[in-house]
């Protein structure tokens, strides 16, 4: 048997998945942001795969911008937690609703 | 024969990692410590970067494992040490049902997903092309040339974040007094 393309698919859509499930389960910001990451990175995979598959490297280098998204994404939501916790005292997203009414 | 066999000692390889990668992600969600669920987070992604490998994008892997396991991961675990995540109380009623609904949603979704990346080989025969090797080399040199202008507005987004983090997170000594 050989490892074709659907069983990476298969496993992206398995981490894209379980990352969805965390962003809407969870109520830790911090988790929040971590299921983001899961979910980036199971594009990520199925850009690469693509990219094997059709004998092409764009889709790497592809991958390799949505990683500075990535990363540009964490910096800015962090930074975000950091002025939230000092301003709310909490990093629950239930309890961070000054925007409500 | 010995195609045949390194097929399947590629298979087992490819299950191995693919079911480490799904586990740890599951526990990441999962786990009721954020501490804890980044450490999963780090074995999820060094898993990522093992299917990557075996993609044959290999600068693709060393840059996974270093700016995701490394740097970024880093950046949660300092910022789990600066503020208290200890500090939870229970949510309200109302909200918690409507997790319970959340969760078989976000269970649907997967499915839904599997289901249609599973669909790929019988939409079209597969090929096997020769397999791009993801150096460096290849790599850079794409980046210079066909995808220029992605990369400097790229470089620009990651200076805007940067200024945008520093904002954010300052200190505002002159409004508190």
């Amino acid at each position: 048997m050989r490892i074709g393309p659907e069983y990476y698919l298969v496993l992206s859509a398995v981490l894209f998945g379980i990352g969805m499930t965390g962003v809407l389960v969870r109520r830790n910001v911090l988790v929040i942001l971590m299921s983001i990451e899961l979910m980036l990175n199971a594009a990520n995979l199925s850009l690469v795969t693509f990219s094997r598959f059709s004998g092409d490297l764009s889709g790497q280098v592809f991958a390799l911008l949505v990683m500075v998204i990535a990363a540009c994404e964490v910096a800015v939501g962090l930074a975000i937690i950091i002025s939230l916790f000092r301003n709310k005292d909490t990093v629950d997203v239930d309890r961070i609703n000054i925007m409500k009414w | 024969m010995a195609a045949e066999a390194v097929n399947w000692i590629y298979a087992a390889g490819f299950y191995t990692v693919a079911g480490i990668a799904v586990l740890s992600a599951l526990i990441v969600i999962g786990a009721r410590n954020p501490v804890i669920s980044a450490v999963w987070l780090v074995v999820c992604l060094v898993a990522v970067a093992g299917i990557y490998a075996m993609l044959h994008a290999q600068f693709l892997a060393m840059v996974q494992i270093l700016v995701y396991a490394g740097a970024v991961m880093v950046l949660f675990v300092m910022i789990m040490m600066l503020i208290d995540i200890g500090k939870f109380e229970p949510g309200r009623k109302s909200q918690k049902i409507l997790r319970v609904i959340a969760a078989p949603f976000g269970v649907a979704v997967t499915v839904i997903l599997v289901t249609l990346a599973g669909q790929i080989s019988k939409v079209k025969n597969v090929q096997w092309p020769e397999p791009p090797e993801g150096t460096s080399e290849k790599i850079g040199g794409m980046l210079f040339t066909k995808y220029l202008l992605p990369f400097e507005v790229l470089s620009l987004l990651l200076l805007a974040a940067v200024i945008a983090a520093i904002y954010l997170a300052r200190r505002r000594d002159r409004e508190e007094s």
